[in-house]
Formats: C-alpha cells, structure tokens, sequence
C-alpha cells in the first residue's frame, strides 16, 4: 500500500516535522536572546514589520546609553534604526517608537543624505568614521549633527552603530564667526580703498597748485627777468626746483597707490633677461660709467612682469646710484636656494649702509643718504617691498658702511629672512591699510 | 575773418591752467581764438546750447579736462560722439589724471588723443604747442556733411 498525498496519516507525520522545525527554532532564539545576543526582534505582523527591544544580560549597558548626553542608536544593514536611546528621540524631537523602526535616512536633510551613506558603508573590522550631518527633526527645525558611526560584527545581526553629537550651536558660532570675518575684511577693504581713492585725488589735486607755482615763475623769469637782478633769478629758480621736486614726490606716491590697485597676474617671467634689459637701459642713460656686472643666467620665476620689472628696475638703480662714487664698481644678480625657493639678490661693493639704521630702508620717505651724496626721494624701496608683498614674497637687506649692500628677495611664499636683516615686511606706512589690492 | 578763424574750445575749471594753456598755444605762434567753458554745463551749453548759433561756432578743436564741476569731461565726450553736428570733431583730452581708468575711458568714449599736463613749465608749454601745431595745423579737418561713400561696399 503506497502512501498517497492525501493520505491523513503521511499529512500528520510532516506537520509534525515542521512543528519540531519551529520549536527548534524558537528554542534556538530563547537561548539566543539569554545569551543575549539579541538586542532586539523583528516581527512580521498584520501591519509590516514591528521591532521590539529586550531586556536582557546587557542591561547595565542600556541604562548607561539611555543615561547618555549624546544620542545613540544602532542600524541594521539596511539603514533601519534597530535600537535609539531617549536622547536620540529628543534631538529628534520625536517619541522613541517614531524613531526607532524607521530608516535612519528619514530624519537627515536630503542633501546630506549622501554623505551620511558613505559614513555607514565601511567595511567592518575598520575604525569608525565621522562627520557632520544636517538632520530635520520632527518639528522641522534643522539641527547639525555629529554623527559618528562603527560597524560591527556581522554576527550581531547589526551593521553599524551610531553616536549622534548635537552640534548644532558650534555649527552656528562658526557661522557667525566666519560672517564676522567676512564682515570685517570687506570694511578693511573699503577703507584701503578709500584711502587709495583719497591719495589718487589728493595727489592730483596737489599737481595743478604747483604747475601753477613752476609756470607763473618761469613767465616772470620770462617776461620780466630783465627787471631782475642775479639773486631774484636764483630765488625764482629756487622756487621752481622745489616744485619739480615734489612734482616727482607725488609721481611716487600715485605710483605707490596704484601699485597696490593694478591688475595682478603671474606669468613666467625670465628674470635674468628683465635685468639685462635694465643694465642696457642704466648704461645708455650714463654711458660715462664703468660697471662690472655680473647676471646670473636662467633665473627664471612665476611673477607679475610688469612689478618684478619694477623691483629689479629699483634695486639695479640704486646698486648703480649707490657705486657712483665707488672705484672697481661691481653689481650682481643672481639666486640662491633656500628652503626649496629660490631667493634672489641683487648686490653692490658701493656706499653700503648703517644696519643699526636699516629698518628705516623700506619706510617710504625716508633716506640713509644725503641727497648730495645720493639723490632720491625714499620711494623706490617702498614701492618694491609692495611689489614683493604682492606676490607673498619677503625682501631683506644686508649691508656695512662703504662695503655695499645686498637685497634678497622671494616672489613666493616660503624662505624667510635671517633674524639679522632688515625685512621689508613688518614695514607699513602708517597711511597704508593693510591687506592687499583687488587680486583677493 | 574772425568768424572764419577756427577756434578751440578749451574746456578748463582751473583758472591757472587755463592761463597757462592759453600762454602755452600763444608760445607756439598760434593765433587761433580760445573760447574757454569753465565747467562741464558751460561746455555743453558752448556746443549744444540754444545760444549755439548753428555750426559757424563749433570748434575745430575741443581741448578737454576731465575732472570738471557739474558735468564730468567723459561725459561732455560722449555727448559730443553721440551728435550728429559734434561727433567728427577732434578733442584731446588734457589732465592730470593717468589712471589708466581714465586713459582707457577716455579712448573707449572717442578721444582723439590723451595728453597728460605736466608739472613743470617748459614741459607743459612744449605738449600744448605740439599737440596745437598738430591739430591746428598739419592735421586735416572733416567736412561738413554730405553724401559721400564710405567705400566699403562690394558693389
């Protein structure tokens, strides 16, 4: 007698079977759940998926999380909040059942919501990761969150767990910080430009009194210079020098001014030949001086042309001006290199200068020299302290009393000058704001 | 004759300057008439004016500061570009200003030249005479209006 399907007795004996099967089963999660390897149940039901938590071995563990200033939670792999301390609903601004049972996705602001993906999708075994996660909570207020997130075991049944650090107020203090910043660079801003407006229209305004005093004196020297004898010829003459004088003087100041507003642009320049170029220039304006000159071949640097132009064009006047009256004349250009960038200098064997008195060297206006000796106005290491504070560079000098001078400068962040040395870089003309022109 | 005699239009605020232009255009043997507006409006009235008596008046050459009361000299520039009776005419921009800002305005607008004045006498009274001679001179006026072909059809 073969056993058919429909066979009451074959039918009882499977049931049987799959009743031992179940009870296996719940014997099996019993001992699970003492063992307390289960932190919490999910349960199919009429209405989905339903999770309940447990009491159990880790008790004291649970009362700690839930007595925790920080929210915590753990998440199963498929970013449902498994378990949620107290804390975590009240960030949330939820109650507990809301919050755990549901992806922890929810509660974050849908353009973080990548960010925290990747937080929680490290592979286990490696160390937790972190960072910061705008959340909306329940009464749609966003709060900045520190979430920071470790996986686990795959045995626990729990992909990862989450500490959650309300840092919502640090976040907002930042914020204020940085507005604040902000805030006060633009009104640094506007005040150098204020400044730089107000030393343009000043220095124009200046040029047409002394057009005035030059012209009106040479028409009486003109027109009326029979009536005079030798010393009103020399007064007047006297006047029209002053008045060239500061003619030049505010050139200067206009050139400053401008320098610090110009158009900044970094192309590579080759130095050694911007310096050949000038030696030409300094030896056609005075061809009656002997100067042996040394330019160092292939300097080349990242720089704005037209200033490092400028810098060079400065620092090889002066080592000219400052030879005039020195018997071998000997001026060099060249690099050295110090700590990974290149530092150029430009060196003379002329007049030199008193280190004692070198922090003055790049003050606008002041002079070492007399101007018998050396004439000049003051403004030419100004300008080029400005020039190099435009490319982040550092210029510095070094220099003795008839044993001549030697300028090092840098067009880019990096070397510093010797503690020794006269730097043109704590050196601010009290009219300047600082911070620079329109390249920021 | 005087009616015939081109005139210059020396748009000028400061009193000195103008007497200094005026001595420096002298210098240079230019006998030329010099009518002088004193700030922008005045120059806009001298050319546009209802007292403009249509173009006998009109200059041969604006000789034009910048920084002018009431109405701006690049303002007084673009106005004469954008008239029909004005827009041929020369006008050489004379400041103390050399922003490259108002170099670069100053041609965008259609200055024919940009001269800066110099600070010292002989400097000054040598561009004035020049850019005088110049304009006065050797360059060539535009004639009045009238159908001519441009020349630049393929036809």
């Amino acid at each position: 007698m073969s056993a058919s399907p429909n066979d009451p007795a074959n039918n009882a004996t499977v049931e049987l079977d799959q009743l031992r099967t179940r009870l296996a089963e719940a014997e099996e999660t019993l001992r699970a759940i003492r063992a307390g390897e289960v932190d919490a149940l999910v349960v199919s039901t009429s209405d989905g998926d339903r999770v309940f938590t447990l009491h159990g071995a880790d008790e004291p563990y649970r009362i700690m999380l839930e007595q925790m200033s920080e929210g915590a939670a753990s998440i199963s792999a498929d970013g449902v909040l498994l378990y949620a301390n107290r804390r975590l609903a009240e960030m949330l601004a939820l109650p507990l059942p809301n919050v755990v049972g549901a992806p922890l996705e929810r509660f974050v602001a849908p353009e973080d919501r990548d960010a925290l993906a990747k937080l929680f999708t490290r592979p286990q075994g490696e160390a937790r990761d972190s960072g910061e996660v705008t959340f909306v909570t329940g009464d749609g207020r966003r709060i900045e969150v520190r979430v920071s997130a470790t996986p686990l075991p795959e045995t626990t049944g729990q992909a990862s767990t989450m500490v959650a650090t309300d840092v919502t107020e640090r976040v907002r203090a930042e914020e204020e910080l940085e507005r604040r910043v902000h805030e006060r660079t633009a009104d640094l801003a506007r005040a150098n430009r204020e400044l730089e407006t107000f030393a343009y229209s000043v220095s124009h305004d200046l040029r047409a009194p002394l057009r005035a005093v030059d012209g009106f004196s040479k028409l009486v020297l003109d027109e009326y210079g029979e009536q005079l004898d030798e010393q009103g010829h020399h007064y007047l003459e006297r006047v029209r020098a002053g008045a060239v004088r500061m003619g030049n003087l505010i050139d200067e100041i206009l050139q400053l001014s401008r320098l610090s507003r110009q158009r900044f642009e970094r192309t590579p320049v080759d130095l050694s030949a911007v310096a050949r170029e000038i030696i030409a220039e300094l030896n056609d304006a005075d061809p009656d001086r002997e100067v042996v000159v040394d330019i160092q071949d292939g300097l080349h640097a990242d720089a704005d042309l037209e200033l490092a132009r400028l810098v060079l064009q400065n620092l090889l006047g002066n080592a000219y001006k400052f030879t005039s009256k020195t018997e071998t004349a000997r001026v060099r250009f060249g690099a050295n290199e110090q700590d990974g960038v290149p530092v150029y200098l430009v060196a003379d064997n002329g007049a030199g200068f008193d280190m004692a008195h070198a922090g003055e060297l790049f003050r606008p206006f002041h002079r070492l020299h007399r101007d018998s000796e050396f004439p000049g106005d003051g403004i030419g290491l100004a300008t080029v302290a400005r020039a190099i504070r435009r490319h982040d560079g550092a210029i510095w000098a070094q220099g003795a009393v008839d044993h001549g001078a030697t300028f090092h400068f840098t067009l880019a962040q990096g070397a510093r000058p010797p503690a020794d040395a006269a730097t043109g870089q704590d050196v601010i003309p009290s009219w300047e704001a600082t911070g620079r022109g329109g390249d920021r | 004759m005087s009616a015939d005699s081109p005139r210059v239009l020396l748009v000028e605020d400061n009193p000195d300057d103008e007497e200094l232009t005026i001595g420096a255009l002298k210098r240079a043997s230019l006998t030329s008439p010099v009518e002088v507006a004193r700030d922008g409006q005045a120059a806009v009235d001298y050319l546009f004016g209802t007292a403009q008596q249509a173009a006998q008046h009109l200059p041969v050459l604006i000789v034009l500061d910048l920084k002018l009361p009431r109405v701006n000299g690049l303002e007084i520039l673009k106005r004469i570009r954008a008239d029909e009776r004005t827009r041929r005419l020369p006008v050489v921009i004379l400041t103390s200003s050399t922003e490259d800002g108002d170099v670069f305005n100053g041609y965008e607008l259609g200055a024919n030249g940009y001269v800066c004045k110099p600070v010292q006498f002989d400097d000054y009274t040598r561009a004035v005479g020049q850019l005088g001679v110049y304009w006065l001179v050797i360059n060539e006026p535009a004639p009045p209006a009238g159908d001519y072909d441009i020349g630049t059809d393929n036809a």
